[in-house]
């Protein structure tokens, strides 16, 4: 039928034309819309004026007839629409059925309501009512107003929707060919001249169509005699139980689609109105065109044909011509052309000119299409119906792609887009405008420039889309314009269909992918949280501010480096590298008259307050003063020796043969005076601390010390007061001190008591006692055995004393070694010996706390006292059978020695000459009596003495035989009870009282006897006799002692000797008999063997 | 695409603790480049559009190489700007899983420039 025109691409808007085109358009667009608002209105002014023209009462009667139809059309329309999209598998001839059905009723209805209106009008004779009514009509107006903008947008979609079917029909031959058929009688219609091949159905709409005109007849003669409010109230009242009866019907007939149908059958009512009056605008061949033409190019057309649309238009145009009548496309293309020449020129007189000239043709053929309206409504209605279904069937026939569908659907959307954005304006003025564009548009669509417009932005963004989009959509396209030709539908499906498939298929992958992805993110959204991090900073770098730039830049600018301070860790200390200050300073102490310290700059002030310092540390001071007195006290004691011997004992020296020096203690003391030293002790360990015994006296000055005796300590180097001065009431036979540190004194007295003195007590817990007018501190013993410890005690004077240390080890140690002595502190033992030989042995013990009050136990302890003596055990040393052999004379002891190396053994000389060999703890000892060469004879040892520098074989025995005046020494082995040696000293001598070793040189000994002469022996010298004998017979001597200190670097030793006149004097041997010889012990060993 | 196919339930949603985005590493990583690469350069503001590239590849060539798990996807951001005692403020905010995905930053300041390198570690599911 069409030629067969192929298709391109010019067919459809390429994008850079588009683009220009619109450019252009755009300004006039703009223009337009301005006139377009102003318009309607315009319009409808002139509507009126050539309604008025023509009959001012039957125009308006058909526009509101119009109105009315439309109204009445639109439920069925929905409804059909309805029926079409639920109920496509319908039959064709059941749906006419139905819409015949349909049609009958309503017409039964309308005359029923008719009837009513008629009575209602009698009644409503008042104006009262009337004026009610018409508020109510105005609003009802208003109302409508709104329904139609909203037919007016579903018409837009209906055209969409056709626009599809058209689509389908391409693909469908057959559908075309109906489609041309429809066509044909579409043109049938509007002549009215070919409805009857259309047979019964034809003829009932015709009947109706007559019905409905006979109906309007009446209408017009009763809106003649009535007002004309009257008249719109009825015909409102009538629409609208007319709508009510259609939509019982509509019920009635379709249950289920009751709601969705409504609004669907309005539409495709709305659509067959408007191909209706499209049919009469333009007088068949053009609505055919339209009706064919896709729709947005069909408005386009409307608007400008001619204008800026390509040629392909025209030529579409002229095809038509050929086919349909030729007088109306001309007629629209001289508008066209007009129009276009309007747009180039923007003469705006001229183009209201030539609208009024276009909106009087139209009125001219409306005015004839609304009497052909009432008739062909229902007519035309059921075609398009029929035409429906036929789109119905061609659907199902349709392979049910979906895809042009959803197509479709975006093209909708575009539309409503686009209707969305029509919406600028107010909503009631668009309301205005859309009603007044549909009837300007049904009237003259040349002059809806507002709908053309905005179809045409329409397509601009479809074009735009088409442009970017897939290839796809623009096939799609391209068939969507090639719909109208047979060839070009046969083309564009081929071509459509080869990029379909790729298309589809692309579309389906992606389309799978997507689903696949989808799920997945769903599926893992289930498995994973999701969370926003903590707001992170990156870099904050705050500003520098311009206090800190400035410093940065000039903080330095006026400053020196003047010191550096190099102790670096000690920032805290504040400590700088200063120069440090010196200043002389003296001090002296203890502190000379009342400064104790000075220096050029200190102030007397200064001074006093170190003074009053000294003076605050008391303790510390008198510290240091005990123990500096001692040593001021020996170099005052030397001072006042030198000064008196440089008289007196310079003399002296030289008068004894054997001294080297002499220091005489001071005895002429008050106390001292008259008594005769009858005992000389020297400390083992310390040297130079000496004992002196002095007897009692009758007639001293003071008569309270008469019956007493006094012991002196002395200090050699003091000799000027005696250091201590211990007092006891009996005659003290025998004493000692202990050993170690010279700190305790122990004495046996004539009446056999044991009294052990503390020196370490303080002076002021004894008694002071003044005697010519100097005050003495006399100290009691501390502890006495008198009468405490009577039955252990010694029931004779005890005649020796003797501390026992407590052995150590082998025995090979030198016990004199002082450090050993000190070691032993109080750990010892003390032995005591009485005339009759019982021998005690005595435990010192000292307590840890002295107490003032005295011991209730302990009571020979004196209060305050903190030694005392336990007696640990009794010895009976004297064998009972040598007494009863003997007879002659009771054994009696004299002297008690332990033996240096082992103190278990216990010597004691006895008045026969013999010296007793024995063991503490009763084992038996070899030899068990040491005797003279000689044999027994009757003397007394008085004197025993052990070789002092440890030589344990050698024993010297001195004894002095009492009855014979013969006096001699013996020197004996330890182990040999015949004496090695025998020296008799001379017969006219005397008794020897004391012999003694020195203690630096074991070869040199001495001996005094009781002439007063004194002999000593060296035996490296001469062993036959003594080398030196000295008559010291011009003062009796009493006692002597020899003393001495091995040390080796100042060995000395000494004699000390008590006179008869209370004189005591100590005498320093000369250095040939002090200092030790390697020789000593050899000669001894010598002798030993020779006697052996 | 493939993981995807083999259906439901096998997903990886966790990478192994070893080849995890350890922030301190990488920021050990980012540190050493920073410190290589400006120690003693001056800000030029016509090399710092190639500098921050040559910063931003060779950081991500080294994280790269500690050992994450293949499916990081590792974001390097570098900003390198002048520095004239203005004061500046860098955000950076995530919506991410934070048991996998991790953010290392380290700036680099000296005299005439900033430097701010931040790797932003997005596991891939």
């Amino acid at each position: 039928m069409y030629s067969g025109k192929k298709i391109t691409k010019e067919d459809t808007w390429r994008p850079d034309d588009l683009i220009k085109h619109i450019r252009s358009q755009e300004e006039e667009s703009s223009r337009r819309r301005e006139r377009s608002h102003r318009d309607p209105e315009r319009e409808r002014r002139k509507q009126r004026e050539e309604s008025g023209r023509r009959g001012g009462g039957e125009t308006r009667d058909e526009r509101e007839k119009e109105s009315r139809k439309q109204r009445e059309r639109e439920p069925g329309d929905t409804q059909d629409r309805g029926d079409r999209e639920r109920q496509r598998d319908r039959y064709k001839d059941r749906d006419r059925e139905k819409e015949k059905e349909r049609d009958r009723l309503r017409e039964r209805d309308r005359e029923k309501e008719k009837e009513r209106d008629r009575d209602g009008l009698r009644e409503r004779a008042k104006e009262r009512d009337r004026e009610k009514e018409k508020e109510r009509e105005k609003r009802n107006r208003e109302k409508e107003r709104n329904k139609e903008s909203d037919r007016e947008k579903d018409r837009e979609r209906e055209k969409r929707d056709r626009g599809k079917d058209r689509e389908r029909e391409k693909r469908d031959w057959v559908k075309d060919r109906e489609r041309e058929k429809r066509d044909r009688e579409k043109d049938r219609e509007r002549e009215k001249k070919d409805r009857e091949k259309y047979g019964d159905r034809e003829k009932k709409d015709r009947e109706k169509d007559r019905d409905r005109l006979r109906e309007k007849e009446r209408d017009r003669a009763r809106e003649a005699v009535r007002d004309r409010g009257e008249e719109r109230d009825r015909e409102k009242d009538r629409e609208r139980e007319r709508r009510r009866a259609e939509r019982e019907n509509e019920r009635r007939k379709e249950m289920v689609h009751l709601d969705v149908g409504d609004k669907s059958l309005e539409r495709e009512k709305e659509r067959k109105e408007r191909h209706r009056e499209r049919e009469h605008r333009r007088g068949g061949e053009e609505q055919g065109r339209e009706w064919r033409e896709q729709e947005r190019r069909e408005k386009h057309g409307h608007r400008q044909n001619t204008g800026q649309t390509d040629t392909e238009e025209r030529r579409e145009q002229k095809r038509r011509e050929k086919e349909q009548h030729v007088q109306f496309n001309h007629q629209d293309r001289e508008l066209e052309i007009e129009r276009r020449h309007r747009h180039q020129n923007g003469d705006g007189a001229r183009e209201r000119e030539e609208r009024d000239k276009r909106r009087e043709k139209r009125h001219d053929d409306s005015s004839q299409r609304h009497r052909e309206h009432e008739s062909v409504q229902r007519k035309t209605l059921q075609e398009v119906e029929h035409d429906v279904t036929e789109d119905n069937r061609e659907e199902a026939v349709d392979y049910g792609n979906e895809d042009y569908e959803d197509d479709f659907e975006d093209y909708e959307e575009d539309f409503e887009e686009f209707d969305e954005d029509k919406e600028e304006e107010g909503e009631e003025e668009e309301e205005v405008h859309e009603d007044e564009r549909r009837e300007v548009k049904r009237e003259l669509s040349p002059c809806s420039r507002r709908e053309v417009e905005a179809i045409q932005r329409a397509m601009e963004k479809e074009n735009e889309l088409l442009s970017t989009a897939h290839s796809t959509q623009e096939s799609e396209i391209s068939i969507t314009v090639s719909a109208d030709s047979e060839s070009r539908l046969r083309n564009s499906r081929t071509y459509s269909r080869v990029i379909d498939f790729t298309a589809a298929r692309q579309r389906e992958i992606n389309q799978q992918a997507s689903d696949k992805q989808r799920k997945r993110s769903s599926e893992l959204l289930r498995l994973i949280d999701l969370d926003f991090s903590v707001t992170e900073c990156l870099l904050d770098l705050p500003p520098v501010r311009e206090y800190d730039l400035y410093i940065r830049s000039y903080g330095m600018a006026n400053t020196k480096q003047a010191y550096v301070q190099c102790n670096e860790d000690y920032m805290e200390r504040d400590a700088q590298t200063d120069e440090t200050d010196v200043t002389d300073k003296w001090t002296q102490h203890p502190p000379e008259s009342s400064t104790a310290c000075g220096g050029p700059q200190v102030s007397q002030n200064a001074s006093d307050e170190t003074v009053t310092k000294t003076t605050a540390d008391s303790k510390q001071l008198a510290a240091f003063l005990r123990s500096a007195t001692q040593v001021m006290a020996v170099l005052l004691e030397e001072n006042i020796a030198e000064s008196n011997s440089v008289k007196k004992l310079q003399s002296q020296t030289y008068t004894h043969s054997f001294s080297d020096g002499c220091v005489q203690l001071n005895t002429k003391l008050n106390l001292l005076q008259g008594r005769q030293v009858t005992l000389l002790h020297f400390s083992q360990t310390q040297t130079h601390t000496l004992l002196s015994v002095h007897a009692l006296h009758s007639g001293s000055i003071d008569a309270t010390l008469d019956s007493k005796t006094l012991i002196c300590v002395w200090n050699i180097w003091e000799p000027s007061t005696p250091q201590r001065i211990l007092i006891y009431e009996a005659e003290v036979r025998s004493c000692c001190f202990s050993p170690g540190k010279s700190m305790l004194v122990f004495a046996g007295t004539d009446v056999g008591s044991v009294l052990v003195w503390d020196l370490r007590e303080h002076s002021g817990s004894h008694t002071h006692t003044r005697v010519c007018e100097e005050e003495w501190t006399l100290r009691h013993p501390t502890f006495s055995t008198d009468a405490v410890l009577s039955g252990a005690g010694h029931f004779s004077p005890v005649v020796s004393i003797e501390p026992v240390l407590v052995n150590v080890g082998a025995g090979l140690r030198d016990p004199l070694l002082p450090d050993q002595e000190e070691s032993l502190g109080l750990s010892f033992q003390l032995g005591s010996l009485d005339e009759n030989g019982l021998l005690n042995l005595w435990v010192v013990v000292e307590l840890p706390r002295a107490d003032d009050s005295g011991s209730q136990t302990d009571l020979g302890l004196r209060p305050g006292g903190k030694v005392k003596l336990l007696h640990s055990s009794s010895l009976q040393t004297i064998p009972r059978v040598d007494k009863g052999v003997l007879g002659v004379t009771s054994h009696l002891s004299f002297v008690l020695k332990f033996l240096p190396s082992d103190y278990n053994h216990y010597f004691i000389g006895s008045n026969l000459g013999l010296v007793r060999h024995g063991t503490r703890h009763g084992l038996r000892a070899v030899p068990k009596l040491y005797r003279p060469k000689g044999g027994e004879k009757p003397a007394e040892v008085t004197a025993l003495e052990f070789c002092p520098a440890g030589e344990p074989f050698f024993l010297v025995r001195i004894a002095e035989c009492v009855g014979c005046s013969d006096g001699s020494v013996r020197l004996h082995a330890l182990a040999c009870d015949e004496a090695v040696c025998e020296w008799t000293v001379g017969p006219g001598h005397g008794s020897v009282q004391c012999v003694q070793f020195s203690p630096t040189r074991c070869s040199v000994f001495c001996a005094l006897d009781s002439t007063s002469v004194l002999h000593i022996w060296d035996l490296t010298q001469r062993d036959e006799s003594p080398i030196i004998t000295q008559d010291l017979h011009t003062d009796l001597v009493s006692a002597m002692a020899v003393f001495g200190d091995a040390s080796k670097q100042n060995p000395y030793s000494g004699i000390a000797m008590a006179k008869h006149s209370g004189r005591l004097e100590v005498h320093f041997l000369l250095p040939s008999l002090t200092l030790p010889q390697a020789s000593d012990k050899e000669k001894l060993h010598l002798l030993t063997r020779d006697t052996l | 695409m493939t993981e995807l196919e083999q259906g439901a339930n096998t997903f990886v949603i966790r990478p192994n603790y070893q080849h995890r985005f350890r922030v301190s590493v990488v920021r050990e990583c980012i540190r050493e480049i920073l410190r290589e690469n400006l120690s003693g350069v001056q800000y030029d503001p016509e090399e710092t559009q190639s500098l921050t590239q040559t910063l931003a590849e060779s950081i991500k060539h080294r994280v790269k190489g500690l050992g994450l798990d293949d499916r990081y996807k590792l974001l390097v951001h570098v900003m390198i700007g002048e520095q004239r005692g203005q004061g500046v403020k860098m955000t950076s905010r995530c919506f991410w899983d934070s048991d996998t995905d991790g953010c290392a930053k380290e700036v680099y300041i000296n005299d005439s420039m900033v430097c701010v390198a931040a790797v932003f570690g997005v596991y891939y599911y």
